[in-house]
């Protein structure tokens, strides 16, 4: 088996349409990490990130001719992640009743400090009872790392939308986490 | 408002998936590769099948296999120009 390290994502792309198996591995092990996170913050929950996840590779695997190179890699699958995840969401019309176990992790956080992985999974439950396109925002520019410009591409909205959406869904998640967490932002 | 511990909490809100991930997806691509072979030779199994099946067919009609009688004017070969003329 050949080394994929140095291969670029064009180069992994153009072997895969070539029916080397081993280079769409690459794209995966590349990028699984990219989706987890964005499938993850969406959804909050594992298994339908894996289902979102899952879609998202086979969805590219069959549509490999389509990418035209224009957007990088990374970028492309996260506008597809971001577009399953919001179907998703709209096929579970339950979903913003869903508890995620905050219980457990909120017993902790108030009592002993918190760690991270606690930490990690109050902050989760509290973007899941944001608005979808609040929660998007978010996702995309603070925890992807997108730039204002980026996310408005992203999501083909205008630059004062972004940054209007991402205003409003900070200060809702801070106050989410401040009135039912007990979290302390000062 | 003052967000920037929150800002750094959400800078490490990163997940990743297990190995058993890349492994059902490629196993499922490999199931869908294998799907979508036997379609493909099927189709060229068929297409020589009707080929030979056509040859055979002509060859039985005419006694010989040529350009001519493929094309269906074998017989227009060996009728004769006064043959023709009588028509008219």
């Amino acid at each position: 088996m050949q080394s994929f390290d140095k291969k670029t994502d064009y180069e992994l792309v153009d072997l895969t349409i070539e029916g080397d198996e081993f280079a769409f591995a690459e794209i995966i092990r590349r990028y699984k990490g990219s989706v987890a996170t964005t499938a993850m913050n969406m959804l909050g929950d594992v298994e339908d990130a894996k289902e979102v996840g899952h879609q998202v590779f086979i969805r590219f695997f069959n549509t490999l001719k389509k990418y035209r190179k224009e957007a990088s890699l990374n970028t492309y699958l996260t506008r597809m992640t971001i577009n399953l995840c919001l179907n998703f969401l709209k096929r579970r019309k339950n979903f913003q009743n869903r508890s995620y176990e905050l219980k457990n992790a909120m017993s902790v956080s108030t009592e002993n400090g918190i760690s991270d992985f606690e930490s990690k999974d109050v902050v989760n439950s509290a973007l899941q009872k944001l608005d979808n396109k609040h929660r998007t925002v978010i996702v995309l520019r603070m925890i992807k790392g997108y730039s204002t410009l980026e996310t408005a591409d992203l999501l083909q909205l205008p630059k004062g939308t972004v940054l209007s959406r991402l205003k409003r869904g900070m200060a809702k998640l801070k106050t989410i986490l401040e009135t039912e967490y007990n979290y302390e932002y000062t | 408002m003052n967000t920037h511990k929150l800002e750094k909490q959400l800078q490490t809100m990163h997940y990743t998936f297990s190995d058993d991930f890349d492994r059902s997806i490629l196993e499922e691509i490999s199931t869908m590769t294998q799907l979508r072979l036997p379609s493909l030779t099927s189709i060229i199994t068929g297409l020589a099948a009707c080929i030979i099946f056509c040859l055979g067919f002509i060859y039985l009609q005419d006694g010989n296999l040529s350009y001519d009688s493929l094309l269906g004017i074998d017989m227009l070969n060996k009728t004769s120009s006064t043959e023709l003329l009588n028509y008219f």
